[in-house]
């Protein structure tokens, strides 16, 4: 499992890249894990949504998700991964955090 | 299910379908069963002297019993071998920290569709907004069903007649349905 790969979509990125670079030192990561409820569309979309991701990129983790069984979809601080966490569940995800280790 | 129409304004996409009397009432039911289930919840946090001074809530630490519940409110680590060494990054803090909000946002939810719902049914016109509101509304009411029913990836699209669950799959059918096609208007894909 790598870190996510950069957004695609030009002006929506900025907060990503700080993730990324922060993740040197503080390897946090979200893992969302694949949920027989939650429709493959609404999971893309929460993914462009939340983290500002290319629908092309959603849609690559979403069928990680379905594919696999889960997938890291950010990484950075814990401070911003209980962020994204506490919003993941919010939309109905079911979510976890970890320490990329 | 009546289909959606996507239309846009000045003022931004609208949605747009309409609703039976009975699908209203249905779904105001189902909002306001989830909305209660969560409200439940929160009302069995601990009340802190602390609370009372500062205004900062502290949330459940323990997992809900109800399965319903907790598949709303998922653990935030997953086991313990993913988890830190640091006691702050464990389920319990996280949980108490996180978890009040989260309900918040979906009480908020469920009640802004109750809310929105046409009254005795009829023309519904929700905004890009509302209708990102509703499919995580429909989404919580559906993971409750889905909870209750034991949705699993092979789940059959009906029950035999006279099968205790058949309405409810009917229902949990209708609202995939609803919320695809929400979330298809609001990706501004054709709504098959």
């Amino acid at each position: 499992m790598g870190a996510p790969a950069a957004p695609t979509r030009p002006g929506t990125g900025g907060l990503r890249e700080t993730d990324i670079s922060e993740a040197v030192d503080a390897p946090w990561v979200t893992i969302v894990w694949d949920d027989p409820v939650n429709l493959m569309n609404y999971v893309t979309y929460i993914f462009q949504k939340l983290f500002g991701y290319s629908e092309p990129h959603a849609t690559k983790l979403m069928m990680q998700v379905h594919q696999d069984g889960k997938a890291v979809v950010s990484a950075g601080s814990r401070e911003a991964m209980e962020v994204d966490v506490t919003k993941l569940h919010a939309a109905g995800l079911w979510a976890t955090m970890q320490q990329d280790r | 299910m009546r289909k959606w129409r996507r239309v846009d304004t000045a003022d931004g996409p609208r949605f747009v379908s309409a609703l039976e009397q009975h699908e209203v009432a249905l779904l105001r039911t189902m909002a306001t069963s989830v909305r209660e289930m969560l409200d439940g919840r929160q009302s069995a946090s601990p009340s802190d002297p602390l609370e009372q001074i500062t205004g900062i809530r502290t949330g459940n630490s323990t997992a809900p019993e109800d399965a319903t519940v907790r598949r709303l409110l998922p653990d935030f680590v997953r086991d313990r071998s993913g988890a830190a060494d640091d006691p702050a990054a464990s389920n319990e803090a996280l949980r108490s920290l996180y978890e009040p909000q989260i309900i918040d946002a979906k009480i908020a939810a469920a009640q802004r569709l109750v809310d929105t719902l046409p009254d005795g049914g009829g023309r519904l016109e929700l905004t890009a907004e509302d209708a990102g509101v509703w499919i995580a509304a429909v989404n919580d009411i559906r993971l409750a069903l889905g909870t209750i029913l034991q949705v699993g990836p092979d789940m059959p699209d009906r029950l035999p007649p006279g099968h205790p669950m058949a309405a409810h799959l009917e229902v949990y059918h209708w609202l995939t349905v609803l919320q695809e096609y929400l979330v298809l208007g609001l990706m501004g894909k054709p709504i098959r």
